[in-house]
């Protein structure tokens, strides 16, 4: 076995990233430099056409987990990995049918505006906000250890503890650009990050096809070939469904329930849903859905060329055994068709694709607390404007700083996995509640409080004491402690059916009825959009 | 008090989404530089609030029920069908194995079960061009109009 620096010249990478990570700082800095005078600030200044906002919602889209934990996946887990890429992408046919432009119309600023439109404004804000929180944090936990795992990749450092160092310095290196960068910086890293990572990821794809002929047939045969033992053709088949999920009834029911979580997580993401809010119309916002859907439906087509291709070119054993883990696949598969440089500027991509997740996420979980928590509920609207700006600065450390923390725990998990568990949080804590919202005029608070506080704790416990986290050799505690008592490794089967039940039950014990005309009046909004601009002054 | 709306100190305010409680639901009260708040981006030209009774009004009409049953009986199927093509898949990926596994047309690597996945691929894309024909030829007139109707009315 050779030694780990090995992984290209860790001088070079190092210098390519650096200088690729440079170039797309000074360009958000310049972007955002450039002052937008007041009117600006609420029409055309910072508003993003239909296509913009496409990209956009692309770049939230393919983060870390994405680029790199699905080719991870796919690498490692053949058949079984490729679910995340079909379900991450059958999610925003969802999105687009039931959600994307009912919430645009509705919604104005955050998740929890359309959920409190027609309830009592202080339990469900509270309801929406924290689970906007918690949801923020698990996606944030995975982004930075993917950053982390990344570096470290490009670095050579094999040490944990150094790694853990590492995660700490990019965090707080992302916590700073988060808060001297700007939303339309952010916007603009986003777009130009898509973009990069797509052609990034056409170029790998066409090299891959180039050693094979240009035969999808002759990839998967040698991928499959590649991870058999050479001298008994036994190992393991990733061709064949079921290799990583079929051990069990259990696991097979994991494997359900990962693709429950995986159609249902996205249309419940509080920063997904967000950019929907900053289209102008309902018509921009089908267009954005519709452009994010063609570019995120490409990407995750080639991740199964690019998993393949690491498992065929790479192998398994080298992947597992770098920095990082399965997240490694994809910027090693960069070295060995492209060579040092490629790698450098494929890593800068991926650090690029993190760094703007985290800054979207960070925007939806400090508007969340200043809006939702400060404003509305602790203030009753009436907080003072520099305050609340105040409030989100120091929510968006606080949270970062938790994420860092967390990130280090879930070093060397697939990120892939990790954003699993948070689409499950969401599709849990936030989808039963939107839909039942949009679509159920009897709904009202309680169910709307039982509904998000039921799916977010189901799913948060049985996250908890599930194989995810301890009990079990591929554990974030590893198989020396076991506290897991429930089977499935994802909580989704479980924690969706509940958290509708709760919204259900909730609603009919309720002894107040829900506001009929405000439930009217909502789903009039929803459809038409009107009144959905700013209001002129009475 | 079970709803700001039906607090008589708010009845005579222009109401918006997102508070009872803040005359400004949507942050405009912010300072221009709010980062890392988002920004707040509405192209439409500002225009009277129409009030809860013209919402109902609307809610009442029959060109508003019409809009309402048309997008349902559209989208509500088709969600339904797409998420069977692909629970489908699901479900024949981990119970099937052994069909799942065999080769696609004579392919060796390419197996029905790669087969079915790319064709997750290909359901999204054409129901994703058939909502957009369904919205822009079904929906936009409609409810653009019922939105004019409701802003006028609110001017008036």
């Amino acid at each position: 076995m050779t030694p780990l620096a090995t992984y290209g010249n860790p001088t070079i990478n190092i210098i390519v990233f650096a200088l690729f990570v440079v170039a797309t700082m000074a360009i958000v800095i310049i972007v955002t430099r450039q002052k937008s005078k007041a009117s600006d600030f609420y029409t055309g200044g910072a508003a993003f056409s239909g296509r913009q906002n496409g990209l956009a919602i692309t770049g939230d889209y393919l983060s870390a987990a994405a680029f790199l934990g699905v080719t991870g996946a796919i690498a490692i887990s053949g058949y079984d990995g490729m679910l995340y890429s079909v379900g991450f992408f059958v999610a925003l046919l969802l999105a687009l049918y039931l959600v994307a432009e009912p919430m645009r119309n509705t919604g104005k600023y955050t998740m929890a505006d359309v959920l409190s439109f027609r309830m009592q404004q202080k339990p469900v804000r509270t309801a929406a906000a924290t689970s906007t929180l918690v949801i923020s944090f698990v996606y944030l936990l995975a982004q930075m250890a993917g950053a982390g795992g990344l570096v470290a990749l490009l670095l050579g450092v094999s040490d944990k503890n150094m790694q853990s160092l590492v995660i700490g310095l990019v965090g707080v290196l992302m916590i700073t650009y988060v808060l001297i960068g700007g939303m339309k910086g952010t916007t603009w890293v986003q777009m130009i990050k898509a973009v990069m990572l797509i052609s990034g990821a056409v170029i790998m794809a066409a090299l891959v096809m180039f050693h094979n002929g240009f035969s999808l047939d002759h990839l998967l045969v040698s991928a499959q070939t590649a991870g058999l033992d050479k001298n008994t053709g036994l190992g393991k088949d990733i061709l064949s469904p079921m290799m990583k999920y079929g051990t069990t009834d259990w696991t097979k029911l994991s494997f359900l329930s990962l693709s429950l979580a995986l159609i249902a997580g996205p249309s419940g993401l509080p920063h997904v849903l967000m950019r929907f809010y900053t289209v102008p119309t309902a018509k921009e916002a089908r267009r954005s859905a519709v452009w994010a859907i063609i570019l995120v439906g490409v990407f995750f087509l080639l991740t199964l060329i690019l998993g393949m291709g690491a498992a065929q070119l790479v192998g398994q054993k080298t992947i597992m055994a770098a920095p990082g883990g399965a997240n490694a696949a994809a910027p090693l598969l960069a070295l060995n068709l492209g060579g040092e440089v490629f790698m450098g500027v494929i890593s800068g991509v991926a650090f690029a694709t993190i760094l703007a997740v985290v800054a979207g996420l960070t925007i939806t979980a400090s508007a969340s607390f200043a809006h939702d928590v400060y404003n509305s509920i602790l203030k009753d609207g009436k907080a003072d404007p520099e305050q609340e700006v105040k409030v989100a600065r120091i929510t968006s450390v606080v949270i970062g700083v938790l994420a860092i923390v967390g990130g280090i725990f879930a070093n060397g998990q697939n990120i892939a996995f990790l954003i699993s568990l948070a689409f499950a949080v969401a599709a849990s804590a936030n989808l039963p509640s939107i839909l039942y919202t949009l679509y159920w005029p009897r709904f009202n608070t309680r169910g709307s409080v039982w509904s998000i506080y039921t799916g977010l704790i189901s799913a948060v416990v049985l996250i908890v004491f599930s194989p995810a986290i301890s009990g079990a050799k591929t554990a974030m505690l590893g198989d020396g402690i076991n506290f897991a008592w429930f089977p499935l490794d994802n909580p989704a089967l479980v924690s969706i059916p509940l958290a509708f039940l709760a919204g259900y039950i909730g609603t009919l014990t309720s002894k107040v009825r829900g506001d009929e005309e405000l439930a009217k009046e909502m789903e009039v909004r929803s459809m038409t959009g009107a009144g959905a601009g700013k209001a002129i002054a009475h | 008090m079970q709803d700001q709306r039906t607090d008589e100190a708010h009845a005579s305010q222009p109401y918006h989404p997102g508070g009872g409680y803040a005359e400004d639901g949507t942050e405009f009260h912010l300072p221009a530089d709010h980062w890392p708040l988002p920004a707040l981006v509405h192209l439409d030209a500002p225009h009277a609030e129409p009030s809860t009774s013209q919402f109902v009004a609307v809610h009442g009409s029959p060109e508003f029920a019409k809009l309402r049953s048309t997008f349902r009986n559209f989208a509500f199927p088709m969600t339904i069908a797409a998420l069977v093509v692909y629970f489908t898949y699901v479900v024949l990926s981990i119970y099937a194995v052994g069909f799942m596994k065999q080769p696609f047309f004579g392919m060796k690597g390419l197996t029905v079960g790669f087969a079915f996945g790319l064709v997750q691929y290909v359901v999204v894309w054409l129901w994703t061009w058939l909502y957009v024909r369904f919205a822009n030829t079904k929906l936009d007139k409609a409810s653009s109009a019922l939105r004019t109707k409701l802003e006028k009315g609110a001017a008036a």
